[in-house]
């Protein structure tokens, strides 16, 4: 129906200098392809290279070898393609909820009216039209987390990048955050790169889950989400999928530590 | 601290200050060397009768405003500058370190030489106890300005002068707008020294003409004024610097 591109990235790798003056395999020979609509969640414990991988995707960070695609477009900088959102939401505290949504308008040189009228459909498909003209800080953090998400959307972005979202969400709310995340997904059908450890939030929202492990980041295993949404977060087959993706994230992390202390 | 005792203290110190001075004076028992709070109130109300007084601090506050609106004009694109450029920063952060300790009234000779007898000297006198913090605070302010915000503006692709426009500034607003205050302090102490020389009115003309005249009452009525003049300046720029704060979120 679209004609977007989705994300392809093209054994991609990463090494950090650290301070020993050692290269740090942050990430290693990566190579994935996320299709147009296609929502793939990132799992895996801390330093396996998930968050490097989305920093690279988003523009932020350059890969060391290999490179990241949107279409036939190489991803070089930000904002040339994919929208972040960030986990801790990156509110501007002096705008208005309403003058947040619409600063990657104003960026793109919509005029006003146009601007404010996307401002508060976005809000409203994110259940905070009638926050239009509160201040960030009068929010709590599942709102302001709707926020920026609104304000992502507002662009209508090739690819939206999330890193942890929710992590700085309490657990009840987080719940609610992912049910809407994914009406919304539903509706729109977008391609999304969704950074995450923890492995509930995962099977409930993917079509596809990749599973990386650490030392070096890799991919150990891709899972294609297949059961109807939305899930059922007590279901037999969700559980099944939980203990097998469990099971994968341990197996490779004792594989690695082994390794690790030879 | 109940209300009550906030309001209480103060006055009651205040009350306790003029007191003692009261006393002091009077056992000194001479007006000239030591005027009594009664005799400073009854000059006031003699310069005050004439207008004179009222002209005096008229004159005063225009020198201040003209220097210290300078001060910002020139330090907060200065201070800009300086925060947003690696380059620009260690290029001339070393002269303002060397330039800022230097007391304002050392200009004083030169600044005569450079601008004639007359308001100029004593504007720049603000002007430059005004810039320095101005420049400091600014360079500081965009400096801590949240990592964050700045990815945001990546992510959706803002140019460099839109980011400086439409986030930097903004959000740097709290911070500058402490450095105007801390600038209204220090400057507003030299209006007093820049109005020493070569001018006909103001506050500090009003100490030296005081002094010439052998009026000690009316210096410490200057003396008074000026520090009922700067607090409430400073209150005045504390108000603005809250509403500054509010309006940003609580520095969120």
């Amino acid at each position: 129906m679209s004609a977007r591109p989705g994300i392809r990235f093209d054994s991609v790798t990463k090494l950090f200098g650290t301070s020993s003056g050692q290269a740090h395999r942050a990430v290693h020979d990566v190579t994935l392809s996320v299709a147009d609509g296609e929502f793939v969640c990132l799992v895996g414990p801390s330093g396996c290279g998930k968050s490097t991988l989305l920093a690279i995707a988003g523009g932020f960070e350059q890969p060391t070898s290999g490179r990241v695609l949107i279409g036939e477009t190489e991803i070089t900088d930000p904002g040339t393609g994919a929208v972040t959102v960030f986990q801790d939401y990156g509110l501007f505290p002096w705008r208005t909820v309403r003058d947040n949504v619409e600063y990657g308008l104003q960026v793109r040189g919509v005029p006003p009216a146009e601007r404010r009228a996307r401002a508060l459909a976005e809000l409203d498909a994110v259940g905070l039209g009638a926050f239009a003209e509160w201040h960030p800080h009068e929010l709590s953090g599942g709102m302001r987390q709707r926020v920026s998400i609104a304000r992502a959307l507002a662009v209508d972005p090739a690819v939206l990048l999330m890193d942890e979202p929710f992590g700085a969400v309490d657990a009840i709310n987080r719940a609610r955050m992912q049910e809407e995340l994914e009406r919304l997904w539903c509706e729109h059908e977008r391609t999304v790169l969704f950074v995450t450890h923890d492995v509930d939030e995962a099977i409930y929202l993917a079509d596809r889950i990749v599973l990386m492990t650490p030392g070096p980041g890799r991919i150990a295993e891709q899972i294609d989400v297949t059961f109807s949404r939305p899930r059922v977060r007590g279901s037999g087959e969700f559980f099944a999928l939980r203990s097998r993706i469990l099971e994968t994230l341990h197996l490779a992390g004792t594989e690695s530590r082994t390794e690790f202390e030879i | 601290m109940t209300r009550t005792a906030r309001i209480l203290l103060p006055l009651a110190a205040t009350a306790l200050l003029v007191t003692a001075w009261h006393v002091a004076a009077t056992r000194v028992g001479s007006t000239l060397l030591f005027p009594p709070p009664g005799s400073v109130v009854l000059g006031a109300v003699e310069t005050a009768a004439g207008g004179r007084l009222f002209g005096h601090i008229v004159a005063s506050l225009q020198r201040f405003a003209i220097g210290y609106l300078g001060g910002i004009a020139i330090g907060v694109p200065l201070g800009l500058l300086l925060g947003l450029s690696v380059h620009a920063r260690s290029a001339f952060d070393p002269i303002i370190q060397v330039l800022r300790p230097i007391s304002p009234i050392a200009w004083f000779p030169l600044f005569t030489l450079w601008f004639g007898i007359g308001e100029l000297p004593a504007i720049a006198i603000v002007f430059t106890a005004a810039v320095y913090p101005v420049i400091l605070t600014t360079t500081s302010a965009v400096r801590e300005v949240d990592p964050l915000y700045l990815k945001v503006a990546r992510t959706f692709g803002d140019s460099r002068a839109g980011t400086v426009a439409r986030i930097i500034l903004p959000a740097s607003l709290p911070g500058i707008a402490v450095g105007l205050r801390i600038a209204v302090g220090t400057s507003w102490v030299f209006i007093v020294a820049g109005e020493m020389l070569g001018v006909t009115n103001g506050l500090g003309y009003l100490i030296i003409d005081a002094r010439n005249s052998l009026r000690t009452d009316l210096v410490l009525v200057a003396i008074v004024i000026i520090g009922a003049l700067g607090l409430g300046i400073d209150r005045a720029l504390r108000l603005a610097e809250a509403r500054v704060r509010r309006h940003w979120g609580g520095a969120a």
